[in-house]
């Protein structure tokens, strides 16, 4: 499963090209060659709508590709990484039934669409103090001051973490977003997600600690209450489940937020559809899902064999599912490639299909509803201060680094 | 005492994750693969339906009478 990077650039998913647009890169996939086996990878690619869609759907493409690594590997593996790859073995985004569906009963009530509702004013009010922060500057990165803290400090909230801690875990998610996205081309991406997550585990284990001897209202003390009163869950589990949480609650909203505010910069005449119609804008979190949304691809491990176009995916291949091309196939939507935020249409994959459709989806949704409608309202004359744009080089996420804006005060 | 109720899944917001499946096999199936429908049959316990329903990640499940 390591791929060692090579100096041919050819085939190269995370080539400069391919990450500044992802869109012409595997759209040209999609078109020439929709099941791709890519050598540099050693990996499936596969770009269609309804291949992704299908492949979501079908449990020969299992979710669980840390476990058997693992077992492979543990012998020659580090003992750091191999801690590290046990952590994540044990996230539920990585699992097949039962155990996937042991572990999302657990957790799902917390992000279910009408206990996320219960959130919508205490997100507001985050999302309003974060702009006052800012808002008399002028000038912002819209990345560090709005679209990371407000999904952090919401996540943090919930699970019971302090808000001042999050620059902390903003460091630990940043090592371990190498590893979790697919940063290959990044040689220290193990050493330093090793340090990450050692990091993150250790902090999280004294949060466990302590509202296990003093329960609060929170998600980690209903995972302590899951472990300590039901034995639905092992300890190494409500560890690796906390991690998850917290990383996974803000790392893929803070890319939502960021890029469909970036879309809407660069598409003016949408956004002033979206000022002058604020009840659009939960359409058109819709459309930033499909048009520019935070998950590129997705990684599979095949548990069978799969004829598909042609071409036999083996037992034991690696695949990488493209929502980023599905979601600008022509065969499933009509000017696919036109951002237009009265589309309507939210059959797009961004959080996936089947299974494991995105826990949090219904409070990223919440978040970035939110997120886009105050900042447009408060801020009406945000403009763009960037040239180009720095994508994080990673093949499963697409997110900026900064967004550097400016606005009248 | 409340009537029992059914409970209905909309098949064309449904995203096939099968949290309700897991939550109460008895009155959730697979329809075609993809997406759940409901057994349609009576279900006495009103927690249950509403666990049901509030379990959907896209609201595509109501109680229906």
């Amino acid at each position: 499963m390591t791929v060692e990077p090579i100096t041919d650039d050819a085939g190269n998913l995370l080539g400069p090209e391919a990450v500044a647009d992802p869109y012409g890169f595997f759209g040209a996939l999609r078109e020439d060659d929709p099941v791709h086996w890519n050598e540099r990878y050693r990996s499936w690619v596969i770009t269609r709508y309804a291949d992704v869609a299908a492949a979501f759907r079908d449990e020969r493409f299992s979710a669980d590709r840390i476990g058997p690594y693992l077992e492979a590997s543990s012998r020659t593996m580090d003992g750091g990484l191999r801690a590290t790859f046990a952590v994540l073995s044990d996230w539920l985004v990585f699992k097949d039934p039962p155990d996937h569906t042991r572990l999302r009963r657990l957790v799902h009530r917390a992000f279910t669409p009408r206990a996320v509702t219960r959130m919508q004013e205490r997100v507001a009010s985050i999302a309003d103090e974060l702009i006052d922060a800012f808002a008399d500057d002028g000038e912002a990165d819209l990345i560090e001051s709005f679209a990371y803290p407000l999904p952090a400090i919401v996540i943090a909230e919930m699970l019971g973490v302090p808000a001042e801690d999050r620059d902390l875990f903003k460091r630990w998610s940043d090592d371990l977003s190498g590893l979790v996205f697919g940063g290959m081309e990044d040689p220290n991406r193990h050493r330093r997600a090793v340090s990450g997550m050692a990091e993150l585990v250790e902090y999280l284990e004294g949060l466990i600690q302590r509202y296990t001897a003093q329960p609060e209202e929170n998600l980690i003390t209903s995972l302590v209450r899951a472990r300590e009163e039901h034995d639905q869950l092992s300890e190494a589990e409500v560890v690796a489940t906390c991690t998850l949480l917290l990383f996974g609650g803000h790392e893929t909203t803070t890319n939502l937020i960021g890029n469909g505010l970036l879309a809407l910069l660069e598409h003016p005449a949408e956004r002033r559809r979206l000022q002058e119609d604020p009840a659009l804008t939960k359409g058109a979190v819709e459309e930033i899902l499909r048009f520019d949304g935070p998950a590129k691809a997705v990684a599979r491990l095949m548990k069978d064999d799969v004829v598909l176009h042609g071409r036999t995916l083996r037992r034991g291949d690696r695949v990488f599912l493209v929502p980023a091309a599905a979601n600008r196939d022509p065969r499933q939507f009509a000017e696919p490639d036109r951002f237009d935020v009265g589309r309507g249409d939210s059959s797009h994959l961004g959080f996936g299909f089947g299974i494991h459709y995105c826990l949090g989806a219904p409070l990223a949704r919440l978040e970035g509803t939110i997120a886009i409608r105050l900042l447009l309202e408060r801020l009406p004359s945000l403009a763009l201060a960037a040239e180009s744009l720095d994508w994080h080089p990673v093949l499963l996420s697409r997110g900026l680094r900064r967004l550097p804006v400016v606005f009248g005060t | 005492v409340s009537r029992p109720k059914r409970i209905a899944i909309d098949q064309d917001i449904c995203v096939g994750s099968q949290t309700c499946i897991a939550i109460a096999p008895e009155h959730v199936e697979l329809a075609d693969g993809l997406h759940t429908r409901s057994r349609g049959l009576p279900i006495d316990d009103p927690e249950l339906v509403d666990e049901l329903v509030e379990s959907c990640p896209v609201a595509a499940i109501r109680a229906v009478d």
